[in-house]
């Protein structure tokens, strides 16, 4: 059969347009899309003062996607620098009401296309640091770990954060946006 | 199957000792005037913490000797208003090696309540159950007794503070928390009769005293005189306080203090000095009379 050219001919062209079927189906398949924006609610701080974060992830996709309604475990600071130096951290396990896991897992919550989770972090005096700080937490080892970031020395700030969703699924949440989303950037000055 | 129940059993045994062990530390407490125990957050947040310490701070039992132990460190522990729900070391490594250290618990009654809808294990849980949980967390910080071990992938730490958790729930009178973090934790909550009765017996041991409260310490108003104003050799124009045998006066802690002025107004005029009665255990009355005998 192979001999005949003509039929070896419309073999080869089925195969070639099987193949590009399945790539522009694997294209233009649906999937979760999240998109991130920060900002602080001042562009200049007193030493001291506190630093409020804003924080929205929205579902810029076309169908319903489970995120976290919290900032704990979801957000993370690739690069918090004062100055173009790192800013001095800490970190710290912490124990919570129930295991970490356990709350990430309840904190995935439905939003439809559009529809944004916005989240107000605001820094704190951390006792660790004796000075104002962002926390965010990740989870190691099933602990949800601490880590602050000193937001009172002077300076100009120059973060940069992302959302990723690090725990399990939910059997409620068929669809969890599970990837990193677009990364973000929040700039500031403290005198 | 043997080797487990043994690892078990270390456990139980392991968090039922270290609660037993508290008790023990209560003898070496001596009440001080600094509180360390601070609470931020708005003026409601602020009354339903200090509701909740002062509910528990006077009923004779371990859930008050962690309550004093806290009020009475050297570390300072913060509970501020927030979502987290969480308790967290000022400094990592002294929690865990038997330094010690501060710490800061983050909760919110209304976060509470929406945690409650999704985590059967918190259903029993009031807000006041479910900070004094966080306490166990900051006093175990407090003594650098935070530990790195698991058991069935739940933190030994946890086992502790669920099995604190549940004396206040036989208080209330609600079923143990046998869930934690979805695991089923009940075989590692069980005491033995002889260990609850031995930590019942130790906590009840207690009577009635009178003391002067001088710098946040208390003196057994045993040891002072009233002297009587005009009328005696004192300089001093009221009624006030002297040594009973003018030497020195001894705290529930074992310090002493001499009368400041003896030939004025002693230890202070009746009306400045605060005298108060307080529960105190037996043991710490007997060092006590030791010390003054």
């Amino acid at each position: 059969m192979l001999n005949n050219p003509k039929k070896l001919f419309i073999i080869t062209a089925v195969v070639i347009v099987l193949v590009a079927v399945f790539f522009i189906l694997e294209r233009t398949k649906i999937s979760p899309e999240v998109f991130l924006e920060a900002s602080t609610d001042k562009m200049f701080y007193e030493s001291g003062e506190e630093v409020v974060l804003s924080v929205s992830w929205t579902n810029s996709g076309s169908v319903d996607t489970c995120v976290s309604d919290m900032d704990a475990g979801s957000i993370r600071f690739i690069s918090f620098t004062r100055d173009g130096e790192q800013v001095e951290t800490r970190s710290a396990p912490s124990y919570f009401i129930t295991s970490f896991i356990e709350m990430l897992e309840v904190s995935l919550k439905t939003v439809v296309p559009g529809e944004s989770m916005d989240i107000v972090m605001v820094s704190r005096v951390d006792p660790g640091l004796g000075r104002q700080a962002l926390r965010t937490t990740t989870l190691e080892d099933g602990r949800g770990i601490g880590m602050f970031y000193d937001v009172e020395t002077p300076g100009d700030y120059n973060l940069e954060l992302i959302y990723e969703y690090p725990g399990p699924p939910l059997a409620g949440c068929p669809s969890i946006f599970q990837g990193a989303t677009n990364i973000v950037r929040a700039t500031f000055t403290v005198n | 199957m043997c080797d487990n129940i043994k690892d078990n059993k270390k456990y139980v045994f392991r968090g039922a000792l270290k609660v037993l062990l508290f008790v023990a530390t209560f003898f070496l407490w001596s009440p001080q005037a600094d509180a360390r125990v601070t609470v931020d957050g708005n003026p409601r947040f602020r009354d339903e913490v200090n509701e909740c310490l002062g509910i528990y701070r006077n009923t004779p039992g371990i859930i008050r000797d962690v309550i004093r132990e806290l009020e009475n460190s050297n570390n300072e522990h913060k509970i501020v208003e927030g979502n987290g729900w969480h308790n967290t070391p000022n400094n990592r490594d002294s929690a865990f090696d038997g330094t010690g250290t501060g710490t800061v618990t983050e909760v919110s009654s209304d976060r509470l309540e929406t945690l409650k809808e999704s985590i059967g294990a918190l259903k029993d849980k009031d807000f006041c159950t479910a900070l004094l949980h966080e306490m166990w967390h900051a006093v175990d910080a407090d003594r650098g007794g935070w530990s790195n071990e698991k058991i069935d992938d739940v933190w030994v730490d946890e086992i502790e503070a669920t099995i604190f958790q549940n004396f206040l729930h036989a208080i209330r009178g609600v079923s143990p928390r046998t869930i934690y973090g979805g695991e089923d934790i009940s075989r590692h909550l069980i005491l033995t009769d002889a260990e609850r009765e031995d930590l019942e017996e130790e906590v009840e041991e207690e009577v009635s005293i009178m003391v002067v409260v001088i710098n946040g310490k208390y003196y057994p108003v045993e040891q002072f005189t009233r002297c009587c104003g005009t009328l005696d050799a004192c300089a001093c124009d009221g009624y006030h306080l002297h040594s009973m045998h003018r030497g020195p006066v001894f705290s529930l802690d074992g310090s002493s203090i001499t009368d400041p002025d003896p030939q004025g107004c002693g230890f202070g005029k009746i009306e400045d000095v605060e005298v108060k009665k307080i529960e105190v255990r037996v043991s710490v009355l007997d060092n006590y009379q030791e010390l003054v005998q």
